[in-house]
C-alpha cells in the first residue's frame, strides 16, 4: 500500500492578519498539494482597505474557499480568529490548522496522512501532528532550515503560561518516525476533523497561554500529541515590520492580562479557579490533569517541572509507582530575562557584569555574571537591546534583579535594578 | 481495519523439539486472526521423542505438516528451503524456529509495522532480528522487557560474519520500527514474495546463512528494520532440548565448509570470485542493489573484512558514506583446559601472526585475567580483539611457567 486515505477531504484553517504572505502561502499550498480538491479552506481575513497585498478575489467564487471578511479593526485576536473558523467546520475527515505565512513541501498532504495512518498503526488512537516548523525567509522566498523541529519547555512565566521553545530533533535522522510531545502550535497542527469542534480555540485567550492550554485540553481529549520527524512545511517566524493585532490594538494590555487569568484559572494555578460556568474551553474526559502532569513532567499549580523535562528527554516521563516520590520529583526552575536598554551601558571596557536575584527577604539568591564575551553578544542584538537570560533553581519567590556593570577604567559603576511582578 | 483478512504463511523448521508443540499453541492463541494463518512445519522427529507428537494439528486445514525422520534432515537450510516450496502466495510470510512465544495480537502488529514501513516510502520492508528471549522454565516477569537489535560482533576466521543481540536504543521513545543490517533466520516477517525471491539455499549447513540471505534481500529491494516494540520471544540456550541436528549428523563439517566456500564465493569475502550465474541460481543476488551497496549502507566490506567506526559501535544504518574504515580482528581461541600446562605459570602470551611469521598483535594475559581463563571445568575461552592491518594466518598461544619458564608454543591456523 502506497497512500493511506488517498480521498480524505481536509479542513484548512487559516487566520490572516494583514499579511503580505497570505496569497503566496495560498498559492504555495495549493501547488504543492497532490489533491488541492480535497482541501477545504477557511481563512478569517482580517485585512485593511488600505492594504493592497492581500485580495483574495482569485478565491471568492471557489467552492472549496470559505472567507471570512473581518475588517481589522474589528478584530479581537488571532484565538478569536480560530475560533470564528472553527464554527465553520462541515465534516471533513482531517483538520490542519496553520498561520498565513508558510511554505510546503511537494505532496504535503499525503506525507501528513500517510504519517497520520503510520501513528494510528503503530496503536495511537487519536493522533495530533504539531510542531514549531522550520523557518523560511520571506524575502528570498526559501528555506532557512532543513531539519525538523521540536517544542521544549522554556519557562514559566510569573503570571501564568508555560512557555515552549523549538529547536531541532536531535535524533530525527535515527528515529525514522514522529516523536511524542508535550506540547502543542497553533501554527502548524493536523489531525482527525472532530478536533475542530472537540478542542476549540476559546475566543477570550489572547496570544501567550492559548497553546498550553490547547496542549492539556488536546490531551484530555484522548488526542496524542507528536511531532513530525520530517520538514512538511515552513513558517516565517518574526514578521518584522508586519502589522500584528498588538500593534494595532488599543486595549492589548488589558486583553492579555485577562488571558493570563483565564489560563491561571484553566489550570488552577496559584489556587485561581473558574466559577461554575465561567469556562465553556475546559478539559475532555478521556484524560486528567494529572495524567497530563505526570506524562509531561509539569505541574501547573506550583509551576514545577521534573528534571527529565528539563533535560528535553522525550514523553512519557518515568513512572512513579509511590505518590511521596512522584511528588518530590518536580523542582521550581526559576527563568527570567533581564531586558536592558544600549543608553542604559554605554562603556566599551566593561570587563563583567554581576548578575543577581533577590527574595521577598532581600536575600540575594543566585548570581551568575555575564562575562566579555556574553557581553559582546549581548550588545549586538538583532533588536537591539541586551536580552539577559538566566536560569536557576529555587523555591523562593523572586522578587527583584540586579545587574552591577564593572569597567576596566572606572570600576563598579551604578547597578542597574528592577523589580520582578 | 487497514490489513484484516490477508494471510500469513508461516514457516517453521522443528528438529526434535520439545518447543514445538507449545509453540504452536501459543502462535494460534495469540494471533488476532488464526484463521488466517498457514502453518508449514517440517517435522524433523524421532520416534524415540514420545513427545514431539503433532496428532492435534494433523487434520487442521491451517496446518501443513512435511514429515522427515530426524535422521534423514539434511540440516536447517534445507528443510527451510523445503517449506518454502509449499508457499501458495499469502500476503505475508513469517519465519521462525520451533521455541517461540507470542505477544496478543502479534499477527495485526506485524501486518501494521510492514503498512507504516510501507506509508513511509518504504516498498519492500522485512521486519527480523534476534528477537528478545524467553525460557519456558522461567516466569514471564523475568523473560526480556526490551526489544533488541541485531549489532555486529566479528569475522569468525571462515569469514562468517557473526551478530549480538542488544537492545533498541531509545525504544521507548519510538514510533517506528529501526533500519538494521542484518537478518535472523529464527524471526523473519515480510512480503508472501520473499519465499520466491529470497529462499534458502538448501546447500548450506548452519553458519552463514544468515549474512548470505539479508545481502540477498537488500539486492532484491528488501529494507531490513527491526521492530521497536517486543512482538515475540525466542528460546536462545536450546539447554532443555535433548538433540541438536549436528549432535546426530556425521557429516557436519565438511558440510559446514561447503557453506563457507558458497558464501565466500557469493559475497565476495577476501576478494573471492563474485558469483557466477550457473553456481547459485535463485539462491543467488538480486538486481535492484549491489552488494556494495549494502556495503555503504552497512559499514561492512568483505573484501579486506574492514568496517567502519558506526558499525562497530552498533550505530543504527545507513552508516555514513565518509566514515573511515578499520579492519577489525575478533576470534575466540579454545583450548580446553586439560591441554593447559599444569604447573603455575607466570603469564600467557597470546600473538596473532602474518604468512611470514611476522607478529601484527601481541598481548600476555596475567593477573586476574589469566586465572578466570584457567579457573573452568571444560574450555578456555581465549578471546582476541584488535585492529589489524592484514588478515593475520596463524593465533599463537604460548605460555611462560614460574618455574620453567617458556612452555610449548600453541600454533592455529587461520584459514
Amino acid at each position: 500500500m502506497e497512500n493511506a486515505y488517498p480521498d480524505s477531504t481536509m479542513f484548512v484553517q487559516i487566520a490572516s492578519y494583514r499579511d503580505k504572505e497570505l496569497l503566496p502561502t495560498l498559492k504555495d499550498m495549493l501547488e504543492k498539494a497532490d489533491r488541492p480538491e480535497l482541501l477545504h479552506v477557511c481563512i478569517c481575513w482580517q485585512h485593511h482597505p488600505d492594504d493592497k497585498w492581500d485580495n483574495l478575489d482569485e478565491y471568492k467564487d471557489n467552492k472549496n474557499f470559505n472567507i471570512l471578511d473581518i475588517n481589522s479593526d474589528d478584530s479581537q485576536g488571532a484565538c478569536w480568529a480560530r475560533h470564528s473558523i472553527q464554527q465553520h467546520y462541515k465534516g471533513e475527515d482531517f483538520t490542519f490548522q496553520l498561520d498565513s505565512h508558510h511554505r510546503f513541501i511537494n505532496g504535503w498532504d499525503t506525507d501528513l496522512k500517510n504519517m497520520y495512518a503510520g501513528l494510528e498503526l503503530n496503536g495511537s488512537e487519536k493522533p495530533l501532528i504539531t510542531s514549531y516548523i522550520p523557518a523560511y525567509d520571506a524575502e528570498k522566498d526559501k528555506p532557512i532550515d532543513e531539519e525538523p523541529w521540536m517544542l521544549s519547555y522554556n519557562y514559566f512565566g510569573h503570571d501564568g503560561p508555560l512557555h515552549t521553545i523549538p529547536e531541532t530533533i536531535p535524533n530525527w535522522k535515527g528515529l525514522g518516525g514522529p516523536v511524542k510531545s508535550r506540547f502543542y502550535s497553533a501554527h502548524f497542527a493536523f489531525a482527525d476533523g472532530a478536533f475542530s469542534t472537540d478542542v476549540q480555540h476559546d475566543p477570550e485567550m489572547y496570544f501567550h497561554g492559548e497553546e498550553i492550554s490547547i496542549a492539556v485540553r488536546a490531551f484530555t481529549h484522548g488526542y496524542d500529541l507528536y511531532h513530525p520527524h520530517k520538514v512538511i512545511a515552513w513558517h516565517h517566524y518574526g514578521r518584522k515590520g508586519a502589522s500584528k493585532h498588538w500593534d494595532d490594538s488599543k486595549t492589548w494590555t488589558d486583553t492579555n492580562l485577562k488571558s493570563y487569568e483565564r489560563v491561571r484559572k484553566l489550570f488552577g494555578i496559584n489556587g485561581e479557579k473558574f466559577k461554575r460556568g465561567e469556562n465553556k474551553y475546559g478539559f475532555g474526559k478521556v484524560r486528567t490533569l494529572a495524567e497530563y502532569e505526570r506524562y509531561a513532567g509539569v505541574r501547573f499549580k506550583d509551576q514545577k517541572i521534573q528534571p527529565y523535562t528539563l533535560d528535553k528527554k522525550y514523553p512519557p516521563n518515568p513512572d512513579y509507582t509511590n505518590k511521596k516520590a512522584y511528588d518530590a520529583s518536580f523542582v521550581r526552575q526559576f527563568k527570567f530575562c533581564i531586558d536592558i536598554t544600549y543608553e542604559q551601558v554605554p562603556l566599551d571596557d566593561y570587563t563583567f557584569w554581576a548578575v543577581a536575584f533577590f527574595n521577598d527577604k532581600g536575600e540575594e539568591v543566585d548570581r551568575q555574571d555575564a562575562d566579555v564575551g556574553e557581553i559582546k553578544r549581548l550588545k549586538n542584538d538583532p533588536e537591539e537591546y541586551c536580552k539577559i537570560w538566566r536560569w536557576f533553581e529555587t523555591d523562593d519567590k523572586i522578587v527583584k534583579w540586579r545587574v552591577w556593570p564593572h569597567s576596566e577604567e572606572h570600576g563598579f559603576v551604578d547597578p542597574i535594578e528592577g523589580d520582578i511582578g | 481495519m487497514l490489513n484484516g483478512r490477508k494471510k500469513i504463511f508461516v514457516q517453521i523448521a522443528s528438529f526434535r523439539d520439545s518447543q514445538l508443540l507449545p509453540t504452536l499453541d501459543d502462535l494460534f492463541d495469540k494471533a488476532d486472526e488464526p484463521d488466517n494463518l498457514r502453518v508449514c512445519i517440517c517435522w524433523q522427529h524421532s520416534e524415540e521423542d514420545e513427545w514431539d507428537t503433532l496428532d492435534k494439528y494433523q487434520d487442521d486445514s491451517r496446518v501443513k505438516i512435511i514429515d522427515v525422520r530426524a535422521e534423514d534432515s539434511k540440516g536447517v537450510c534445507w528443510a527451510r528451503n523445503l517449506i518454502q516450496q509449499e508457499y501458495l502466495f499469502e500476503e505475508f510470510t513469517l519465519q521462525l524456529d520451533s521455541h517461540h512465544r507470542f505477544v496478543e495480537g502479534w499477527d495485526t502488529e506485524l501486518k501494521n509495522e510492514i503498512l507504516q514501513l510501507q506509508l513511509h516510502g518504504y516498498k519492500k520492508p522485512l521486519l527480523t532480528g534476534y528477537i528478545s528471549s524467553f525460557h519456558p522454565s522461567l516466569p514471564k516477569e523475568e523473560w526480556a522487557k526490551d526489544p533488541w537489535h541485531m549489532v555486529f560482533d566479528r569475522f569468525t576466521p571462515d569469514g562468517v560474519v557473526f551478530f549480538s543481540p542488544t537492545s533498541i536504543p531509545n525504544w521507548k521513545e519510538r514510533t517506528m520500527p529501526v533500519r538494521g543490517r542484518f537478518y535472523s533466520a529464527h524471526f523473519c516477517f515480510t512480503l508472501g514474495s520473499f519465499c520466491e525471491e529470497v529462499q534458502h539455499d538448501p546447500r548450506y549447513y548452519f553458519h552463514g546463512e544468515e549474512i548470505a540471505i539479508g545481502v540477498r534481500a537488500y539486492t532484491h529491494g528488501y529494507d531490513i528494520f527491526h521492530p521497536h516494540k517486543i512482538v515475540a520471544y525466542h528460546e536462545f540456550s536450546r539447554d532443555y532440548r535433548p538433540d541438536k541436528h549436528w549432535d546426530n549428523y556425521g557429516n557436519w563439517t565438511n558440510h559446514n565448509e561447503e557453506t563457507y566456500a558458497l558464501m565466500r564465493g557469493l559475497l565476495g569475502i577476501d576478494g573471492c570470485d563474485c558469483p557466477d550465474e550457473e553456481k547459485y541460481g535463485v539462491y543467488g543476488l538480486g538486481t535492484e542493489r549491489t552488494v556494495a551497496d549494502w556495503e555503504e549502507y552497512a559499514g561492512v566490506r568483505f573484501i579486506d573484512r574492514s568496517l567502519q567506526q558506526e558499525t562497530i559501535d552498533g550505530k543504527l544504518p545507513p552508516n555514513d558514506p565518509d566514515g573511515d574504515w578499520s579492519r577489525r580482528f575478533k576470534h575466540c581461541v579454545d583450548i580446553h583446559h586439560t591441554d593447559m600446562p599444569d604447573e603455575e605459570l607466570d603469564f600467557i602470551t597470546v600473538a596473532l601472526d602474518d604468512e611470514d611469521g611476522k607478529t601484527l598483535y601481541r598481548k600476555d594475559i596475567t593477573g586476574d585475567e589469566l586465572t578466570a581463563l584457567l579457573n573452568v571445568n571444560e574450555w578456555c575461552n581465549i578471546w582476541i580483539e584488535t585492529n589489524v592491518s592484514i588478515k593475520p594466518k596463524r593465533a599463537i598461544v604460548w605460555p611462560y611457567s614460574k618455574d620453567n619458564g617458556w612452555l610449548d608454543k600453541k600454533t592455529f591456523d587461520l584459514p
